[in-house]
C-alpha cells in the first residue's frame, strides 16, 4: 500500500538526529536522480541509527522515486516510526509500505527433533 | 511434562520453546505476556536467543521482565548485539536475572525437567563469516580484533558445552544469537553473511557435541539447518518463525547413564 502524505518533519522532531550518510552542505538531488545504492544506504543508515526505530532487518527497494520498505516489525507503532524516519530521510520519494507486524498467534504444535 | 513418543522407543522428551529477536521496547508492553502465558500448556522451558531489546536499555529489559512474568516455565537467555548497543548490557542481564531469567554468556546451566537434566550452553557469538568466505586474524588491528572476538567467544562456547558433560546433562543445547552455519541465513543478502555469524561457532559445537543449536539474528534467513557434523540448527528469530515462539520436542539421550529413560508423565 502507498502511504498517505506524511507531515514534513522539523529538526525538533528528531532531537538526537539520525546519522545521515548524505548530510552536508551539498544540495541533494531528487531521489530519482541519485544513484540507487546511495539512496538505499542512506535509508538503511537512518533506520539503523535513528533512536525511534533502530531497525536493521528491513529491505529497501528503490525504483525511480518509488521506495518500498519490506520486512517484519514488532509492533504497529514501530511500523509507523519506520515510515516516518524513511520519509524524513527521503521526503521527495513515494513510499510504499510493504511492512508486516509480527504475528502474536501462538502455535502450540512442536517439531520432534 | 514429558511425553512418550511411540517412535522414540520410550525416551523421555522435553518440550523446548525458543525465540530470538523479540526487540522489546516500550511499545511492546502487553503484546507478549498473553503469548508467554500459553507456554505452560505446550512447553517445559523457554529459551531466548538474543536481541531481547531494541537497543539494550534497562527500561526495555524492565518491559520484557514484566511480559515474561506471565510465563510459568524456566527461562534461559543469551543477549544479542542490540542488547549491547547502549552499553547497558550488564543492567539488562541483571534486570532479567531479577525476573528469574538465567542469562548466559559463555556459561552453562542445567534445568531439571522432571527426571531429565536439560543442559544449556549459551553465548552471544559474533560474526566473521563461514568456511571459505570468512575474515582472518590478519592485517589491521581492527580486523584482528573483530576476528579474535569470534575466536574468543567460540572458545567459551566450547568450554561451556564441555561443562555440560561434567554436569551430567541428558540433553545438550547450544543457545546463541549469531548463526553458526550459513544454512539458516539463506534468504539474507550474501554480502552480509560475515556479519550474521561464524563457522567457528559450528566448529566449537561439532568438537564437543550438542543435540541442537538455537540462534537468531538472521531475520531473513530460514529456520532449519545443520552443522557439518550433523547437529541440527534452528534459526528462531521471530521474523523467521513468524510466531512468538516455536516448540521443539527433544529426546533425552540414552547415553547419559540411563537416568533419562525414565517415566513418562501424562
Amino acid at each position: 500500500m502507498t502511504t498517505p502524505a506524511h507531515p514534513r518533519p522539523t529538526d525538533e522532531s528528531r532531537p538526537d538526529g539520525p546519522a545521515r550518510a548524505g548530510d552536508g552542505p551539498t544540495m541533494r538531488h531528487p531521489v530519482e536522480l541519485e544513484p540507487v545504492d546511495y539512496v538505499i544506504s542512506r535509508i538503511h543508515s537512518a533506520l539503523t541509527l535513528d533512536p525511534r526505530v533502530h531497525e536493521q532487518g528491513l529491505d529497501v527497494l528503490v525504483s525511480g522515486r518509488r521506495v518500498t520498505l519490506r520486512g517484519e516489525v514488532a509492533t504497529e507503532s514501530r511500523r509507523w516510526a519506520v515510515l516516518q524516519v524513511a520519509h524524513e530521510t527521503i521526503p521527495d520519494a513515494e513510499l510504499v509500505d510493504d511492512l508486516r507486524v509480527l504475528s502474536e498467534t501462538v502455535t502450540t504444535e512442536s517439531e520432534a527433533l | 511434562v514429558n511425553e512418550l513418543d511411540p517412535q522414540d522407543d520410550g525416551a523421555s522428551r522435553v518440550r523446548v520453546a525458543a525465540v530470538g529477536d523479540l526487540h522489546v521496547g516500550p511499545d511492546s508492553a502487553g503484546h507478549l505476556a498473553p503469548c508467554f502465558e500459553q507456554l505452560a500448556g505446550c512447553a517445559d522451558l523457554l529459551l531466548l536467543a538474543g536481541d531481547l531489546t531494541r537497543v539494550g536499555r534497562a527500561e526495555e529489559a524492565e518491559v520484557l521482565a514484566a511480559e515474561l512474568a506471565s510465563a510459568t516455565v524456566p527461562i534461559v537467555a543469551v543477549l544479542g548485539n542490540h542488547d549491547y548497543h547502549t552499553d547497558q548490557a550488564d543492567r539488562v542481564a541483571a534486570r532479567l536475572a531479577e525476573a528469574s531469567v538465567q542469562v548466559l554468556e559463555g556459561e552453562a546451566c542445567v534445568v531439571p525437567v522432571n527426571d531429565v537434566r536439560v543442559g544449556i550452553a549459551g553465548v552471544k557469538g559474533f560474526g566473521g563469516g563461514f568456511a571459505g568466505r570468512c575474515g582472518s586474524d590478519f592485517g589491521e588491528p581492527e580486523m584482528k580484533a573483530f576476528i579474535n572476538h569470534t575466536v574468543e567467544v567460540s572458545g567459551t562456547l566450547e568450554r561451556a558445552l564441555a561443562a555440560l558433560t561434567t554436569m551430567e546433562a541428558d540433553i545438550r543445547v547450544a543457545l546463541l544469537h549469531y548463526a553458526p552455519v550459513p544454512d539458516t541465513c539463506r534468504g539474507e543478502p550474501l554480502e552480509i553473511f560475515p556479519f550474521l555469524g561464524s563457522y567457528l561457532l559450528a566448529e566449537a559445537i561439532d568438537r564437543t557435541g550438542a543435540d541442537v543449536v538455537f540462534h537468531g539474528h538472521a531475520h531473513r534467513g530460514n529456520e532449519r539447518g545443520m552443522t557439518p557434523a550433523g547437529v541440527r540448527v534452528r534459526n528462531v528469530a521471530q521474523p523467521v518463525i513468524g510466531a512468538p515462539f516455536h516448540v521443539y520436542s527433544l529426546p533425552a539421550r540414552q547415553a547419559a547413564g540411563g537416568r533419562a529413560k525414565a517415566t513418562a508423565h501424562g
